[in-house]
């Protein structure tokens, strides 16, 4: 979020001058109106109309004085708009809130996202299902004019054994301070900042183009690489940098579960002492574009009792404006432990999106990662990050400004697997 | 392959016939009075409309006023300033708030005066009507903005 160029503005009186200011020509004004009527009434038109020029005359003379007033201000300290005078002479109720509040003026603001479709060999076991997504509760709470609760909740419909046993996975919850634009803070579970896909597109599969997401930003449970959850602290805002719109993304934290599993082998992933900076720039000159980098540390924990120094640094690069969505992102990952070798992996993605005509929406996107590497890390992490390359194709069509129905082509190669080619039609909308 | 090609013409170009059938008319950003801000510059209006500038100099919360889905103000909003869809444009407007950032602050009203109205009763508002509306005696209480130092009917004036 950013201010309005200052310069552009003038600068108004403090309340008590402009409200002492304003009486004083008021009162002049009133008098000076009755002086001139004079004249008409003894012309002796009827008196509504004297009436209604009147008020005409007032109307109009007020707004005079009122940019007069703002024309001959002395420079001072910004401060509030002021009341705005009456449109009328004739005294009105007070607006009501229809007149004075925003649509959205709820401290309590509610978003639900959810999608079901069909999936033909996605995970290339010729596997065709019906398939219900997930469900997406979004809720923030303005609890004062600085602090926000923030909740998500997911359904996730894919692991579900029962109809009663749907896994609940609380997504993110935050406390957020919001002092001003150049610092703010949240506290809680969180979306680390990595790259640009994680944070722009979350969940919810009705706000993103595609039906799949880049393959590097896979959830966790779902197989991905990436630390894209967290417990800590994150701090962000703007950096004064004049036309470059520089931001900030301090983070800190670990995973949920880290420490849960100690001492007990083969059970679970963690990771510990995250750190991650990131800095992106949002030009004045290109409003759509953002430029940026991440760079993210911790000590991660593939099983109870190693942990391997792991890096991850990326890059973007992202248009969006209009009809064009251009998304891409290069990646570097390494592990590394002095005794068990070193893995590095080298990935990148470009997703391309052209809106035509009103609704329809055509993508295509290409993904790559390699990896190489010395010891028993490198064979491991061959197995933990499997996939090579990636092709993507799909159109979205907006039936609905709530609902879009996509169609989407992939065609995967894996190592060690020979490469297959999936389809999906899925129907994502939001409520 | 040759039927192919001009349907691909015809998709392509159908950005510029979306519209193409609109009579020439001219809009005009208005705020309060007492707004301090009198000249935006094109890109900040776009930018307030896309809710990338959420606050005013003097740190008031802008408040959007768009008029109704079918309006003259709301297509050339979505169709010629923006270049986006109502659907769009909800998803960027929602994507924003899905990031953890404030909610963008819209009021939906159904003509100009009702615009110009609230554009009146709320200090920090701005709306987007037609120029022929600044006549009604609602948005004759407001102040229309100059953009890119340009008001409404003088020469290189940039909504149309």
């Amino acid at each position: 979020m950013s201010t309005l160029d200052a310069s552009q503005t003038s600068e108004v009186l403090d309340d008590e001058g402009f409200v002492g200011v304003r009486l004083r020509v008021q009162s002049a004004l009133f008098l000076g109106v009755f002086a001139t009527a004079a004249p008409l009434l003894a012309q002796a038109a009827s008196q509504d109309e004297i009436i209604q020029e009147l008020l005409d005359r007032i109307n109009a003379l007020e707004r005079q004085v009122a940019a007069l007033e703002q024309a001959q201000a002395p420079p001072g300290p910004q401060v509030a708009p002021l009341a705005p005078p009456p449109i009328a002479a004739a005294p009105e109720p007070p607006p009501s809130d229809d007149a004075t509040q925003p649509d959205n003026a709820s401290r309590f603001n509610f978003h639900g996202y959810a999608d079901a479709g069909f999936l033909r060999n996605v995970d290339g076991t010729s596997t065709k299902k019906f398939d219900l997504g997930e469900i997406d509760l979004f809720g923030t709470e303005r609890l004062s004019p600085r602090l926000t609760a923030l909740m998500e909740l997911v359904f996730e419909t894919d692991d579900q054994q029962l109809v009663a046993s749907v896994p609940v996975n609380v997504e993110r919850l935050l406390l957020q301070y919001r002092g001003n634009d150049f610092f703010n803070v949240d506290i809680g579970s969180y979306r680390t900042a990595i790259g640009y896909y994680s944070t722009a597109y979350l969940r919810g599969a009705w706000l993103q183009t595609a039906i799949s997401r880049p393959r590097m930003f896979t959830f966790e449970d779902e197989g991905g690489f990436l630390p894209l959850h967290a417990v800590g602290a994150s701090i962000n805002g703007r950096i004064p940098s004049g036309d470059l719109n520089l931001h900030y993304v301090l983070e800190g934290g670990s995973s949920r579960n880290y420490g849960d599993t100690a001492g007990v082998p083969l059970v679970d992933i963690s990771f510990n002492r995250a750190t991650n900076l990131a800095i992106y720039s949002q030009p004045r000159a290109v409003p759509a574009l953002e430029i940026g980098f991440s760079t993210y540390h911790d000590l991660f924990s593939p099983l109870a009792g190693i942990a391997l120094d792991r890096s991850v640094w990326m890059v973007h690069f992202v248009y969006v404006e209009g009809r064009v969505e251009f998304l891409n992102e290069g990646l570097l990952i390494g592990l590394r432990d002095p005794s068990l070798g070193s893995a590095m992996g080298l990935g990148f993605y470009n997703q391309f999106a052209y809106r035509i005509a009103s609704s329809w929406k055509p993508y295509a996107r290409v993904e790559y990662l390699n990896l190489y590497g010395t010891g028993l890390i490198d064979m491991q992490a061959r197995l933990y990050m499997p996939w090579k390359t990636v092709y993507t194709g799909g159109v979205r069509y907006d039936l609905t400004d709530s609902v879009a129905l996509k169609f989407e082509l992939g065609r995967d190669t894996e190592h060690p697997r020979t490469s297959w080619i999936s389809s999906a039609v899925q129907v994502a909308f939001t409520f | 392959m040759g039927r192919i090609l001009p349907l691909i013409a015809v998709l392509l170009a159908a950005p510029t016939l979306d519209y193409a059938a609109e009579p020439a008319r001219t809009f005009a950003a208005v705020v309060h009075p007492s707004n301090p801000t009198h000249n935006l510059r094109l890109r900040d209006l776009l930018s307030l409309f896309e809710g990338d500038s959420r606050q005013w100099p003097n740190g008031s919360g802008v408040v959007l006023v768009e008029r109704d889905t079918g309006s003259a103000p709301f297509q050339y909003l979505m169709g010629r300033l923006l270049n986006t869809t109502p659907g769009e444009y909800k998803r960027r407007l929602q994507n924003i708030e899905y990031r953890g950032d404030a909610p963008v602050s819209i009021k939906i009203l159904n003509s100009d005066s009702a615009a110009c109205q609230f554009v009146f009763n709320v200090p920090s508002a701005i709306a987007i009507v037609e120029t022929e509306s600044l006549a009604s005696q609602a948005c004759g209480a407001v102040q229309a903005l100059r953009i890119d130092g340009k008001l409404p009917g003088e020469e290189g004036y940039r909504l149309k």
